[in-house]
Formats: C-alpha cells, sequence, structure tokens
C-alpha cells in the first residue's frame, strides 16, 4: 500500500539555525501518529512545514503526500487537497467574522471538490451540527475569528474547523493544552469520530494523558530536530514516568 | 511663481464669463460677494510644495488644468440604495437642485435656501457672516476663496430646535461636463439646539450622464455648527470617477454638549485633499472623525485635521485607517490644540496604514500642541504590511492568496466602516471597495 505521507531525510532551518536534522516519518491512511519530544525539538517546525509555512528554508529532503510532492504545492492548494493543520497558538485576526470565515472555507473546499457551495441555511445548519457535537457556544461565531477568544475556545475553534474541513491528514499541534478536562475529553471524542480507515493523525503533545483517548499507533519521540525513537503507547507512558534523559541517539526502542 | 500666474490667468477667465452670465443680475449681494471673493482669491496664492500643510496635495498640478464653468447637467442618477429611505438634496455642478426637494423636509420643518436668498435675509446672515470673511485670508484659503468667487447655487440647512429626524439626510455631489471643468459646492447645516439628524454626504459619478469621463474638480466647503445639544451623525462616502478630483473641506464648530460623530469613505477620484476643522466653543463636547481609504494606482489622497479644544471638558476621538496600494501616495495630518483653559481634554487620536506595494507611499504625522496640564491626549501611528501570519492561518485553511488578502484588506477597514449605522450604503460601500467576503 502506498503512504498517505512520507517523509524522507528532512532538513529544515530558520534564518541560517537548523531545526529538523534528517526527519524521517511515514504515514499510511488510517494511522494515528503521536508527536512528543521537548519544548524547542522542532514538532511546530514540522507541522507548518508540512502545511506550507513560508519563513522556514528546506535544505534537503523530500516529502511525499499521496505520492505527489508535497514541497512544491502552495499553503492553500495542500489545505484543499487535505492537509490540516490545528495550530498551536491559533492565529487572531480581528475585522473577520468568525462565521464568515468558516463559510469562505467549506466552500473553498467545495469549490475545489466541484462540489455546489451551501447557500447561507445549509451553511448554518452544517456548522450548527459540527459545533453541537464539540458543545461549542454559539456566540463565538459571531465574534472575530479567534479574536480575544480563550486558550480552550482557540483549541475548540481549531476542532471545528478540522470537523468541517474532514482532511486526511490532520496535524494537531498541542490542541489539549489549554484545554479543562471536560474540554479534552470533548475534543478527543470529536477527534476519535474522525477517525477511518481514510484518515491520518498527527498528534503532538507533552502529555500522555490525551493519549488515553486517542489511542495512537506510534509514539515518536522528537529530540533536536530528529526522531530519536519510536514506539507504541506504552512509550508514551514511560516518557511520562521517566521524562526524555533515558533516550540517546542509539538506544533507540524502534519496534 | 509663473505657475500661480497661469493658474490665476484662467481663474480670470472664468470669472469673466460667469460676469457675463449674470444677465442683469449684477449689482446684486450675490454679486457684490463674488466680486469681493474674487478680490482676495487675487490676493493669496495657491499654496506650493513648500507649504506645510499642502506639500502632499500637488496643488499646482491640479490647478494647473484649464478648468471652466460648467455646463447644467439636467439628470442624474446614483445607484439606488435598496432600504435606504432617506431625503435627497442634489448638488448638480455646484448648484443645488432646489426643485426636486422632498415636501417632507418642509413638513419636518427643515428650512433650506438657496445662498442668493440667504444673502438677503439678516437672520441668517449673521450666522454666516463670519465664516465667509475670515480675518486673515491666506493660501490655506485659496481653494475656500475660489469656492466663492464662483458661487452659483449653495445652500443653507436649518435644521430646527428638538426636531429629531429619523431618515437621513442624503446630499449627492455630482460633476458632470463634457468639458474640463470645476464646480464650487457650498452648504451651511445649521442644527439647532437639541436637534438629532443623520446626514449622508454622497461623492458619485453620475450614472445617467450622456458625456465621457472628463477631467474636473469638485472644490467643495461645507460648514456645520451645531447649537447647545444637536447631535449629527456625517457620514461622506466618496466614490468618484477615476479623472476626478476633490478638493473638500469640513468647518465645524460646536456648542455646549453637541454631538458630532463623522464616518468618511474614500475611494474613488483622483487627486483627494480632505480637510476637517473643529472649533470647539462650548464644554462637554463629543467629536468622533474616523475615516478608512483605499488609494490605488496613481491616486493621492491627503488628509488634514486640526481639532481646537478651546474650552474645558471636551472629547474628541480619530481614528483614520487607510489602504495604500501601487503607486498611490497618502498623508495624515493631525493637528489638535488644547489651549491653556481646556481643562479636562480628552484628545486621542490614531493612524493606521497598510502600505502594500513597493512604489506606495504614506505620510503620517501627528501634531499634538497641548497648553493645558490636566488633560488625556494620545496620539500614535502605525505603518505596515499585512501580516504574514494571519495569511498563512487563512491560506492555510484553503483560501487562496488572492482572496486571504481581500480578507485581510476588509478586516483592517472594519474597524470604521463597521460603525456605519447605514447598513445599505454600508453594504453599498463594501461591495464597491469589494470588501465583502
Ligand atoms: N521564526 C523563527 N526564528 C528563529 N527561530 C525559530 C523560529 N521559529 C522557530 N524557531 C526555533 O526553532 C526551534 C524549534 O521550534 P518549534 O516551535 O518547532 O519547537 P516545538 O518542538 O514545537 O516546541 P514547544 O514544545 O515549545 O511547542 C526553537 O528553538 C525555536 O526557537
Ligand atoms: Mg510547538
Amino acid at each position: 500500500m502506498k503512504p498517505l505521507l512520507k517523509i524522507t531525510d528532512l532538513h529544515v532551518s530558520i534564518e541560517g539555525k537548523k531545526i529538523l536534522n534528517g526527519i524521517n516519518l511515514t504515514i499510511n491512511s488510517g494511522e494515528v501518529h503521536a508527536i512528543m519530544g521537548p519544548n524547542g525539538s522542532g514538532k511546530s517546525t514540522l507541522g507548518n512545514v508540512l502545511a506550507g509555512r513560508e519563513e522556514y528554508t528546506i535544505e534537503s529532503g523530500s516529502i511525499e503526500f499521496e505520492g505527489e510532492d508535497l514541497l512544491s504545492m502552495d499553503i492553500d492548494q495542500r489545505a484543499l487537497s487535505g492537509i490540516f493543520l490545528a495550530f498551536q497558538y491559533p492565529v487572531e485576526i480581528p475585522g473577520v467574522s468568525n462565521s464568515n470565515f468558516l463559510k469562505s472555507i467549506i466552500n473553498a473546499k467545495r469549490v475545489f471538490q466541484g462540489l455546489p457551495e451551501l447557500n447561507a441555511l445549509e451553511m448554518l445548519k452544517y456548522i450548527r451540527s459540527k459545533m453541537i457535537a464539540i458543545e461549542m457556544d454559539e456566540n463565538l461565531l459571531k465574534r472575530s475569528l479567534n479574536d480575544g477568544f480563550s486558550g480552550g475556545e482557540k483549541k475548540r475553534n481549531e476542532i471545528l474547523q478540522m470537523t468541517l474541513l474532514e482532511p486526511k491528514m490532520a496535524i494537531l499541534d498541542e490542541t489539549d493544552s489549554g484545554l479543562d478536562i471536560d474540554a479534552l475529553r470533548i475534543v478527543a471524542e470529536g477527534v476519535n469520530q474522525l477517525r477511518s480507515p481514510a484518515r491520518s493523525f498527527i498528534v503532538v503533545t507533552h502529555y500522555q494523558r490525551l493519549l488515553n483517548y486517542i489511542i495512537p499507533d506510534f509514539v515518536h519521540v522528537l529530540s533536536n530536530g530528529r526522531i530519536l525513537a519510536t514506539g507504541d503507547k506504552t512509550l508514551a507512558e514511560k516518557l511520562e514516568d521517566q521524562g526524555y534523559d533515558w533516550i540517546r541517539e542509539g538506544n533507540s526502542v524502534t519496534p | 511663481m509663473a505657475e500661480q500666474e497661469k493658474i490665476m490667468e484662467q481663474i480670470d477667465t472664468a470669472f469673466h464669463d460667469l460676469e457675463s452670465g449674470l444677465n442683469g443680475k449684477t449689482g446684486t449681494p450675490m454679486h457684490a460677494f463674488l466680486k469681493h471673493a474674487y478680490s482676495v482669491l487675487k490676493q493669496i496664492e495657491f499654496p506650493g510644495r513648500k507649504h506645510e500643510d499642502w506639500k502632499y496635495t500637488p496643488v499646482q498640478r491640479l490647478m494647473a488644468l484649464p478648468y471652466k464653468l460648467p455646463r447644467t447637467t439636467a439628470q442624474y442618477k446614483v445607484t439606488e440604495l435598496a432600504g435606504l429611505e432617506s431625503y435627497i438634496i442634489p448638488v448638480l455642478n455646484g448648484k443645488t437642485d432646489v426643485a426636486s426637494l422632498h415636501p417632507d423636509l418642509k413638513t419636518a420643518g427643515i428650512k433650506i435656501s438657496m445662498l442668493q436668498e440667504a444673502m438677503e435675509d439678516t437672520r441668517l446672515k449673521s450666522i454666516f457672516n463670519k465664516w465667509l470673511n475670515p480675518e486673515r485670508p491666506d493660501s490655506n484659503q485659496a481653494f475656500e476663496f475660489l469656492n466663492f468667487t464662483f458661487q452659483s447655487g449653495g445652500f443653507f440647512l436649518e435644521i430646527p430646535k428638538h426636531l429629531i429626524l429619523e431618515k437621513p439626510i442624503e446630499i449627492h455631489f455630482i460633476h458632470d461636463d463634457p468639458d474640463v471643468s470645476f464646480s464650487h459646492p457650498l452648504y451651511f447645516v445649521h442644527a439647532g439646539s437639541g436637534s438629532s439628524i443623520t446626514l449622508i454626504e454622497r461623492f458619485e459619478k453620475n450614472i445617467a450622464s450622456t458625456v465621457a469621463d472628463q477631467a474636473g474638480l469638485i472644490n467643495a466647503l461645507g460648514f456645520y455648527h451645531l447649537d447647545h445639544n444637536a447631535s449629527i451623525r456625517h457620514i461622506k462616502w466618496q466614490d468618484l470617477p477615476a479623472a476626478q478630483s476633490l478638493v473638500y473641506k469640513l468647518a465645524l464648530s460646536q456648542e455646549k454638549d453637541s454631538r458630532f460623530n463623522s464616518l468618511g469613505i474614500d475611494f474613488g477620484g483622483e487627486t483627494i485633499r480632505n480637510n476637517v476643522e473643529v472649533e470647539l466653543e462650548g464644554s462637554n463636547t463629543y467629536t468622533s472623525l474616523q475615516a478608512g481609504f483605499l488609494a490605488q494606482a496613481r491616486q493621492s489622497m491627503d488628509h488634514q485635521t486640526r481639532i481646537n479644544h478651546k474650552v474645558p471638558h471636551c472629547e474628541s476621538h480619530e481614528l483614520y485607517k487607510g489602504i495604500i496600494d501601487g503607486q498611490a501616495s497618502a498623508a495624515f495630518n493631525g493637528k489638535v490644540y488644547v489651549h491653556p483653559d481646556a481643562q479636562k481634554t480628552n484628545a486621542y487620536q490614531q493612524n493606521d496604514t497598510l502600505v502594500l506595494s513597493p512604489h506606495a507611499v504614506m505620510n503620517s504625522k501627528p501634531q499634538l500642541e497641548i497648553f493645558a496640564d490636566d488633560v488625556k491626549c494620545s496620539h500614535g501611528a502605525t505603518i505596515g504590511q499585512l501580516d504574514d501570519k494571519s495569511m498563512f492561518y487563512l491560506m492555510a485553511r484553503g483560501i487562496s492568496a488572492p482572496a486571504a488578502r481581500h480578507i485581510l484588506k476588509a478586516a483592517f477597514l472594519a474597524q470604521v466602516l463597521d460603525s456605519m449605522e447605514v447598513e445599505p450604503l454600508r453594504d453599498h460601500i463594501r461591495s464597491r471597495m469589494t470588501l465583502d467576503i
């Protein structure tokens, strides 16, 4: 079977500083990969590079998405093709109404798929149904996009966008941080409902707790821009217990 | 100055044309007024590049055109705004069309007098005489005296005491002529104590025009006076044809407890010069000047404001937001004077600009002169580009780069435009400026 995403020996730098130092990662359809690792190890960088953030310099390596060269695709084309990044720090955009924004992204996707745009009523119904599922306050539709949203509200808004766009490859960058315990469960349920043989996830997190809800197929440890260890969900439990110190290059637990 | 002489020569020709068209109406107070205005105009020069307040408006280039007096336009049409019910005052090529005024205005007690009549009414004359005779005319008033000199159809609008008008009054300013010409709208708005109105000024293209677009200059001058506790919500929407230019002045004086909320949007035209001058005569007034503009191609938009806090306990807010693209240029110069007696003044000024092209130019100059100690005053100016992080966020959701730029431009101006309460006009402006998502 052809992998959904294949990252080969990826080296990335920003402003002359090397951040990713040879990432190899293959993700098949339907898999959930958790990525853990110390602060500053390059987890968000990887997510941003997948989504197409232009500030980063790709020094070498390749990324294939459904067999195509992802690095040559524009940001919006990647999104339309099924890549979704739930931001660690969602951007606040005052003056853009959240509901208009959601409508635009849904219709952009539909146009790309050759489907007719939804009218105002259908749109509202669709958005509402997804909001109810993640218990999100409808008043947030009237507000400006993420503007003044609490940490948890922002994260829910990310999950809402994910459920509306139904991506093939979702990257959740610390979507659990800032969520209270109930919200964590609700968000995790949202993710689990989306799990399907046709959809894969990269879940970046610092806490094993999230992985009790979203059971990963693989857990990777990223450190200094390299994947040092790969295991199953028990690796996350061990990390929770013992921290990162015991992992050194060479004592890889890659199965 | 050779350029000045050339300008004055053309003006002289136009003035003689005007006089010969008076047909026996010479010797009237109106004619005397024109002659007086012209004699003052001849003594002052049009401001040049070196004039501190005019260096960003290409006055010499603007005045170099061989302006004639326009013919009379018979018919005009501007976009009808569904859902907007208002009283319309048409000003066509500088002349107020009294014939088409809405009878309800009269029923509501609103008086409109043509300037010619007002000239002969001692009561009205005493109100506006001081405006017509500034103490020491200088270059700053060149366009005012140009306006007076060619005055042929100004009007005086009186809002009676305590009148609260639900429907807005709209003034339509249209310039439409087969030749290169200028027109000089002049209007006085006198809001009686306790009155409350919404007044919309629309500078737009005549969509019923039968002639090709031609270069033209509208030199508009509006005097507003708010009596005790009067309130005006003022909107100016400028969407002129690309070859027309506008020199605009709004001179405002406010008495005790009055409120003036102004929202101006500039989009069309070639060279645009906006002057807003506010005299706070009575205490406890509120003044808000908000403006948004989009300057593209080779447009030039120059905003000058002056707020004179002369008495205590007044509050003024200014928010100017502009987007400049292409080879356009724009300026904002905001003067705020707080006189020694004007204690407890609150004066806030903010000017934010997005410069989207390497050839676009913005000049921003706050100028606060504060001579009282117990005041709250602040100013700020930012000049920037579209935010990368926001662009990335929108595009990472499948929005194309041009659409994302659109959304961010709209968002930038939304802070100003969203506060426009007249919804049909707001929607129209959004769609004209393609700021709707
Ligand atoms: N724009 C930038 N300019 C300079 N350095 C940057 C920039 N963006 C990221 N970095 C650096 O790259 C490194 C990796 O950052 P990244 O955000 O990918 O880490 P992370 O693993 O997501 O960390 P965290 O767990 O704290 O979210 C950090 O040292 C960071 O300071
Ligand atoms: Mg991170």
